[in-house]
């Protein structure tokens, strides 16, 4: 490093732009090597001014960069805040809709295989996935800061249903694509919707007072055995006929009423 | 901060709380007691996350029962173990705890978080993920989000569990800091922590309050029944390092006085009955 | 917690590579008040030479892995720096450079001080604006011929065969 150095009226001089070219070219090329020169300017910047800037820097380093879920709820409309909270949701991120995605492809090329018993498989499942997406997306397992979040003004009811809305639009838009996709589009392919809603409300409903995990196994569990009764013979899709669908219909509704009533207990 | 008289909590059959009483005012107060004692129940009960079955509680002046959302607006909770999203980065868990704490305004809500990450020395840090921290920052970052929006009653659930010495002399450091100008409870079961850092203590025995007071005076408790002596005796009794027994009780014979510590003050309080009635 | 404050500029470097977020904040402190003014001589706007010193430190943050170890720390900063500047000048479709030329212009005291540069200041004070604006740009801000050209708001070709110039001239001077 040189022995030469800028002086504070060299310092004023450069940073108001008073310098000739020449010399303002040499004070830039010893400025790239000089600590000392370079911390002389610090105070020709405004104080305010760096700070604004650093406020900007800080800002777009610390910012969390959204998951592609998250973008597409911001896509749509959903506030930013709301699109974090979903977005942290373990039912909603990458994995869960890719591993969902996987078992609704096998069902559906299995039932395209087979007929009967394919449709069947595929209209079992498709309710089972929001159930389960649900049963892991709150709780003290699914949501790690649970707890926290109990004791903050935020009401839990509301981001417990937001996140169920959620799982259950994202996997009903991929059961819907999919069984629309593979099985043609028969009305049939979609009987799985009202069972999903009855299920996935009645899972919300037992959370009230249980293990949210617990319940979505117990809810399934039930699904399955009554399915496979129901079918024992021979395949039948009794189940989904108008009286099935009149029951779900049923089930939602109360289920929703009860939700309503209970919604202390989640907070 | 915190006026409580005859709270009572019951799970099945056993009382977690059975007609506690107690004050809290400005200052770190410490809530000691052995595990079981109800110090956990007690914690979730003052950050509204439990109601209690019978009994008084007011918090902040207000009436949990009614009032819980503007309690729960100027109260921080760390709960005694804290999950985190580990594949979060340090910034995005604060500020999805500042979502709940209804920080709608991003930019505002940004810099909160990045405020309080700076508080407890982790702005190094905030864009690491929560897996790849140690025990003691995990621990900050606990402490972190219970000072978003500047809470005036914070709530910390056993915080110096498993932390190692320097740690835990970091960890006193920062909670006396955020203890200046606010309500701190902390809940702990090692008198060093209260003698260190409490400038009042609640000691919880079975669910009730056995003593109220200064750490001082729990100390003040065992003056002048704590002794050396060569034989054991007394109510409770270990052999120290040098080989004598450490009495605390009665004086055994050709026993040496010896100075009382916060902890021969708690353990007296909890021996209780035992001890009085042995002097 | 102050301790990064003693570090030099390549540890800095290193730890903000590693995700540290004090190091960066120490590095702004550091680097971005010459930088303003360095810019602010290139770019009469200030709120443009804002952006662009913001967004040469986000681009520090998310490349700093990318720094060789190698050389001044402000070297690689300014490197960004004018880049980030240049972008910000393509964003607007206005020609903006009436800083530059003014700069160039009004020094017409030619008072030269025999610092760092010695003789090559001094045969650089007598070339005309124009050549000493490319020189400036090409050597001293260590700019390619087309992004001096977009600096200046001139052709490529024509920052070429200025820049010809200017070394024949100081050729001449500096024998």
């Amino acid at each position: 490093m040189s022995t030469w150095h800028m002086d504070d009226g060299l310092a004023v001089r450069y940073a108001d732009g008073e310098l000739n070219p020449t010399l303002a070219a040499s004070v830039e090329a010893h400025l790239l090597a000089c600590d000392r020169c370079r911390s002389l300017l610090a105070p020709r910047v405004p104080r305010s001014r760096l700070d604004r800037v650093w406020a900007e820097v800080a800002d777009a380093v610390d910012t969390p960069t959204p998951g592609p879920f998250e973008q597409l709820l911001r896509a749509i409309g959903v506030h930013d805040h709301t699109a974090r909270l979903l977005g942290a949701t373990h039912s909603l991120r990458l994995p869960w809709i890719a591993a969902s995605t996987v078992a609704l492809l096998f069902a559906a090329l299995a039932s395209g295989e087979t007929t009967r018993w394919g449709l069947l498989s595929y209209l079992t499942l498709a309710p089972i996935l929001p159930v389960a997406g649900v049963a892991v997306a709150f709780g003290r397992d699914g949501d790690p800061a649970h707890e926290i979040g109990l004791a903050a003004p935020y009401s839990m009811f509301r981001l417990m249903l937001m996140r169920a809305a959620a799982v259950l639009t994202s996997s009903s838009a991929l059961a819907l694509v999919m069984g629309l996709g593979l099985l043609g589009d028969d009305w049939t392919v979609a009987a799985w919707l009202l069972p999903s809603l009855a299920l996935t409300s009645l899972t919300l409903v037992l959370s009230s007072r249980f293990d949210p995990r617990h319940c979505g196994a117990a809810v399934a569990a039930t699904w399955l055995v009554v399915v496979v009764a129901t079918n024992l013979r021979e395949p039948s899709l009794a189940m989904f006929g108008g009286a099935g669908q009149a029951g779900y219909l049923a089930i939602t509704f109360v289920s929703g009423v009860l939700l309503i009533a209970r919604r202390r207990e989640f907070s | 901060m915190i006026e409580a008289a005859g709270l009572v909590k019951t799970y099945g059959r056993g009382r977690a709380l059975d007609g506690l009483t107690f004050t809290v005012g400005k200052g770190v107060t410490g809530l000691l007691g052995p595990n079981g004692a109800g110090k956990t129940t007690l914690i979730r009960m003052l950050a509204t996350v439990l109601a209690p079955d019978e009994g008084e509680l007011r918090l902040l002046g207000r009436d949990p029962a009614g009032d819980r959302l503007e309690i729960r607006r100027r109260l921080g909770y760390l709960p005694q173990e804290p999950g985190y999203q580990r594949g979060f980065t340090v910034f995005e868990f604060v500020d999805y705890v500042a979502i709940l704490k209804e920080m709608v305004e991003r930019r505002a809500r940004h810099d909160e978080v990045r405020r309080v990450i700076e508080e407890v020395g982790l702005t190094s840090v905030s864009g690491k993920r929560i897996r790849t921290l140690s025990g003691g920052m995990r621990r900050r970052l606990g402490i972190a989000q219970t000072l978003l929006g500047d809470p005036e009653l914070i709530l910390l659930d056993e915080p110096t569990v498993g932390l190692d010495p320097e740690q835990r002399l970091r960890f006193r450091e920062l909670i006396s800091h955020i203890g200046q100008d606010r309500a701190v409870v902390l809940s702990t079961h090692q008198t060093e922590d209260v003698a260190a850092l409490c400038n009042r203590v609640v000691v919880l025995k079975a669910g009730r309050c056995v003593f109220e007071g200064t750490p001082e005076e729990i100390r003040a408790l065992a003056e002048g029944r704590v002794w050396f002596s060569a034989e054991k005796s007394g109510v409770l009794s270990w052999r120290t390092g040098d080989g004598l027994f450490r009495n605390i009780g009665p004086a055994p014979e050709g026993a040496r006085l010896a100075e009382p510590t916060v902890e021969d003050g708690y353990l007296l309080l909890l021996g209780g009955t035992a001890a009085e009635a042995a002097a | 917690m102050s301790e990064h404050e003693s570090w030099t500029d390549a540890r800095l470097l290193e730890a903000v590579a590693g995700g540290d977020r004090r190091a960066l904040e120490v590095l702004y402190a550091r680097h971005a008040p010459w930088l303003v003014i360095r810019l602010t001589r290139r770019c009469a706007d200030p709120a443009l030479v804002d952006e662009a010193v913001q967004d040469t430190f986000v681009a520090v943050w998310r490349t700093a892995r990318t720094w060789k170890g190698k050389g001044e720390v402000a070297a690689w900063i300014w490197g960004i720096g004018i880049r980030r500047l240049l972008d910000q000048l393509r964003r607007r479709p206005a020609v903006p450079l009436p800083a530059y030329e003014q700069v160039m212009v009004s020094a017409e005291e030619q008072v030269l001080l025999g610092i760092e540069y010695g003789e090559l200041g001094q045969a650089m004070g007598r070339l005309s604006p124009e050549l000493r604006a490319v020189v400036q740009a090409t050597v001293l801000d260590g700019l390619t011929t087309r992004e001096a050209g977009r600096l200046l708001g001139i052709p490529a070709g024509t920052v070429k065969t200025r820049m010809m110039r200017a070394k024949a001239l100081l050729r001449e001077e500096l024998v």
